[in-house]
């Protein structure tokens, strides 16, 4: 997955935000080894500084954890990269509803729209 | 570092002076092979005397110029090599190595001196190749038996002594002519615009300056010059030599130091690269 | 101690001010963009850092030192414009930096120029002008200097060297070595950036950090700066 940016937020919470991402999606997996902070910076395009300050915070949530001379780990926690999931699901959720409200529907139209959208949605998906 | 900064100089300028030193050989000896050639063509063969002629003339010129050329290239490329290694773009090269900006201008100074010696040797061995014969060759050695058999404690001291202060003086004109250029050009650069323009002027005005420094020095009578004289006159032909010859390297050394101060302060306080 | 440390810094060219007073300093570690539109004074205060002009007034500190030869070896510098020579060839050019530089890599040079497809035998003389620049990049990069002082690296080069350039600068990251960019191509290089100092007409604006200035302005640097030097 391609890194992108946006230019009204700092970037250490979009890192942050983006790996996220890739723990909740499994493209990196509990326990897995997180390449050097150099080379994710690299691979990513921001200061090596920034892509640090990002993973301390993550430590910080026990999202990943670092043993002193092998590196840096995706947490083998499961429930906590559960918990992160519904945080991260939590948010998204929150923020359609904003949305929705704004364009001034109510809840029950929400769902019904949710619903109609899903099962469209569930054949597009079949496929996969 | 200074080692290093002359083998960097002499590798730029050798690209040029190298070529140049065989071209010269080469027209000597291309000169002398075709005088050989004309003497052996008979005289019945008249075109093929006359074209000889022509092509003896062209080598002969090209010689003569090449013979020029060796100190006028090692002159040329020394203002040339100032100029585009110090005061241009690849000044910023230069001027930001762990270097001193002393050891910027020996190099090029002592790197010149030796491109200026290579041309009196190179000129002298191209002359000796081209007249060179086996009887020349048989009175040189005579000659050395002579000098051998006259030989004596003062000739051979006053002959060494004056080899080396011919040499001396000789390095000492060369970095005096690098830096009547050098100092102009350092100066003139400084400057944010029309650089090259008052290089030129500066190395007039610098001209000038010291054409009127050394007229009033004739001029006025310096206080002691008679006792001066007086022992002058009292002199051995040998020591009036080696005084003059010491002379002529002291007002030069004197002269160099001037100039070589002004540039260093030039380059290392007024550094002003475009 | 700061790697680079400038204190009431001025430069005067006869009437013109192209620096004047001007304070900041540079932590180890950071890569710092020195931003500013052109004639702001950024290549002044680069070209003051190498020594190669003098201050009119104030002081400024290399590693502790004033330019000279002892800053000059802790020092790699990009100039703006292209200034190896211009007979010589690639590998004698590497052979020049190894012979003066005690931290130039040769292999680290061999490789990036193995990536552009630059061939060690080319002389400068036959290269395009953007090929030139890259050479230049490359035997400063392969320096393990405390301080890079890079003036207008992505100036004239195509979007795929510049991205190569970047990921070189950020490859090249070294706690006890700082960064500093001179440029007026804000987006490009904001990314790579921890810091930025704000120049114009010889005066620093301000320094802040990149996240800071996004936190605190809901902007990117970029944007920020086409405000702050609205014509």
């Amino acid at each position: 997955m391609a890194w992108q940016f946006r230019n009204d937020i700092p970037i250490y919470t979009q890192l942050i935000a983006q790996i996220q991402q890739k723990i909740v999606s499994g493209a990196l997996l509990p326990g897995e080894r997180l390449p050097s902070v150099r080379d994710l910076a690299a691979e990513a395009g921001v200061n090596p500084n920034t892509m640090q300050r990002a993973l301390m915070e993550m430590e910080r949530e026990e999202l990943v954890y670092s043993q002193r001379t092998a590196g840096r780990f995706v947490t083998e926690d499961g429930p906590r990269i559960s918990k992160l999931r519904e945080d991260l699901a939590r948010n998204r959720v929150k923020d359609f509803l904003e949305g929705m409200y704004h364009l001034g529907f109510q809840m029950d139209e929400i769902l019904t729209f949710v619903k109609l959208e899903g099962e469209k949605g569930n054949h597009e998906h079949s496929g996969m | 570092m200074l080692r290093k900064l002359l083998k960097h100089e002499f590798r730029a300028t050798a690209r040029v002076m190298l070529p140049l030193y065989l071209i010269t050989i080469l027209l000597a000896l291309m000169t002398r092979a075709t005088s050989l050639w004309t003497e052996m063509v008979t005289y019945d063969n008249m075109m093929g005397r006359n074209l000889l002629a022509v092509i003896a003339f062209i080598i002969t010129i090209g010689f003569v110029l090449a013979l020029i050329a060796t100190f006028v290239v090692a002159v040329i490329q020394a203002i040339l090599r100032f100029r585009s290694n110090l005061m241009a773009d690849e000044g910023y090269v230069m001027f930001t190595l762990p270097v001193s900006t002393h050891s910027l201008v020996w190099s090029k100074l002592l790197v010149s001196a030796v491109w200026f010696l290579g041309a009196a040797v190179v000129d002298t061995l191209a002359l000796v190749a081209l007249t060179a014969n086996m009887e020349m060759f048989s009175s040189f050695a005579r000659f050395w038996q002579e000098v051998a058999q006259q030989l004596t404690a003062y000739y051979v001291g006053n002959g060494v002594a004056l080899i080396l202060e011919v040499l001396l003086l000789f390095l000492v004109s060369c970095v005096v002519t690098c830096l009547t250029f050098y100092t102009p050009l350092a100066i003139g650069h400084s400057f944010t615009q029309h650089k090259m323009l008052l290089s030129v002027a500066f190395f007039f005005a610098i001209q000038v300056v010291v054409q009127i420094i050394s007229g009033i020095g004739l001029m006025v009578s310096i206080p002691g010059l008679d006792t001066l004289s007086v022992w002058y006159n009292s002199l051995t032909p040998a020591g009036a030599v080696h005084s003059i010859m010491w002379a002529g390297i002291a007002v030069s050394a004197v002269y160099a130091a001037i100039l070589y101060c002004i540039t260093i302060h030039m380059l290392h306080r007024r550094l002003n690269l475009e | 101690m700061n790697i680079l440390e400038c204190k009431g810094l001025t430069k005067r060219f006869g009437a013109m001010t192209a620096l004047d007073g001007v304070s900041f300093g540079i932590e180890p570690g950071r890569i710092v963009g020195l931003l500013g539109p052109n004639g702001s004074g950024k290549t002044t205060l680069i070209k003051l850092a190498n020594g190669l002009l003098v201050p009119t007034a104030g002081e400024l500190w290399v590693g502790g030192r004033s330019p000279g030869k002892e800053s000059h070896a802790m020092v790699s510098y990009l100039p703006e414009r292209t200034s190896l020579p211009l007979w010589m060839t690639v590998k004698q050019l590497q052979d020049f930096y190894e012979d003066f530089y005690t931290d130039f890599d040769r292999k680290r040079s061999e490789e990036m120029l193995d990536r552009l497809e630059i061939s060690p035998k080319q002389r400068m003389k036959q290269m395009s002008k953007g090929t030139r620049e890259k050479v230049q990049l490359i035997l400063a990069m392969s320096r393990q200097a405390k301080l890079y002082l890079l003036d207008e690296p992505i100036g004239g080069v195509d979007p795929a060297a510049r991205d190569y350039i970047l990921d070189t600068i950020i490859r090249n990251y070294n706690p006890e070595a700082s960064v500093i960019i001179s440029t007026h191509l804000i987006a490009d290089v904001e990314k790579i950036l921890d810091e930025v100092i704000f120049i114009d007409r010889g005066q620093i604006l301000f320094q802040s950090t990149v996240d800071a200035i996004r936190e605190e302005k809901g902007m990117s640097v970029d944007a920020l700066f086409r405000e702050v030097y609205k014509c």
